[in-house]
């Protein structure tokens, strides 16, 4: 109920994400949820953005480098870089793609929590774990008594 | 009830609870921003010309106008350094507006700072470190841009709140 609401507020499917790469290091490190916004302004340069590329399943979040913007239209081409990366995303764009727009973009950086979301990285990079903790769960709640 | 498991769960969530309201509290605390003061960024030198260079994904860079700078930068940055600053994110960015009425806004040189003791920056007929190009081939009937240096403080842990500007003007070259 709360996600939705919040989804519904920020305008954005998921309000919070967690971070996968380190590309924006030293901002951001695996495992740090951040969150969004989609707000209608026009996006600013030096803002951090998170995008989806056709085809690619998982969104990125870089930072904006550079905005071109048609005052009359208000359509924006735009190109992202990660802090950590030494060149733009051209290369993880979709072929021929030059610039990412208003539709690519899924939410907008606003704060954040370090680390918080490693634990969902653990699960995801080693199901073993994940398997371990449902059995002890089980077993548990087999031997506890209710009084 | 009072096993040794439930007494350190309720530890655990009271604990975690505590943390995360006084972490709240504290960002809220530290939210404030402070001018830099004394900035000075000065544009030394402007090259235009065409050509020159590479870039394999944007194929028509090669026949493109490109503008080389060399700035002067000098600014004091230290003080914004709190216990809840990870690291400055310094950029210096130029902004014009073409006859298409396109407004433009260009990153042409950033740094990352996250340590205190490197973040007074004197920095002597530096190059401009990422391509600057127009969206178009050329910067035809473009004169003059503003270029200028934005500084923004990334918290350990809350809400972006600082960014300041630092502004000043860059005549483009005719050729």
């Amino acid at each position: 109920m709360i996600w939705k609401a919040l989804s519904l507020y920020t305008n954005c499917e998921s309000p919070a994400v967690v971070v996968l790469s380190g590309s924006m290091e030293p901002a951001f490190y695996r495992g740090d949820v951040l969150f969004l916004t989609n707000g209608d302004s026009p996006i600013e340069i030096g803002e951090i953005i998170v995008y989806k590329i056709k085809h690619r399943e998982v969104p990125i979040v870089h930072r904006v480098m550079r905005t071109h913007t048609d005052k009359e239209t208000g359509k924006q081409y735009i190109l992202t870089k990660g802090d950590n990366n030494n060149v733009d995303d051209r290369g993880l764009y979709a072929k021929n793609q030059l610039w990412i727009e208003r539709e690519h973009i899924f939410g907008r950086v606003y704060g954040f929590v370090p680390y918080v979301g490693l634990i969902t990285i653990i699960m995801s990079d080693y199901p073993k774990i994940k398997y371990l903790v449902l059995a002890a769960l089980c077993v548990m709640s087999l031997f506890e008594s209710e009084q | 009830m009072n096993t040794f498991l439930s007494r350190l769960s309720n530890v655990g969530s009271f604990s975690v609870t505590v943390i995360m309201f006084m972490v709240v509290i504290l960002s809220f605390l530290t939210a404030n921003f402070m001018p830099v003061p004394d900035v000075r960024l000065e544009v030394k030198d402007v090259k235009r010309y065409v050509g020159g260079g590479y870039d394999y994904y944007d194929k028509s860079l090669h026949k493109a106008e490109i503008i080389k700078l060399k700035f002067d930068l000098e600014a004091d940055m230290q003080h914004l350094f709190n216990w809840n600053t990870k690291q400055l994110f310094v950029y210096i960015m130029a902004e014009y507006d073409n006859d298409k009425n396109i407004d433009n806004k260009v990153i042409v040189w950033d740094r990352i700072i996250t340590n205190p003791k490197r973040s007074h920056l004197r920095l002597k007929k530096h190059l401009n470190k990422y391509v600057f190009r127009d969206f178009d081939l050329s910067f035809e009937a473009i004169s003059d841009a503003k270029l200028s240096l934005v500084v923004e403080r990334i918290p350990r842990v809350g809400f972006f709140t600082g960014r300041k500007e630092f502004s000043t003007e860059l005549l483009l070259p005719q050729i």
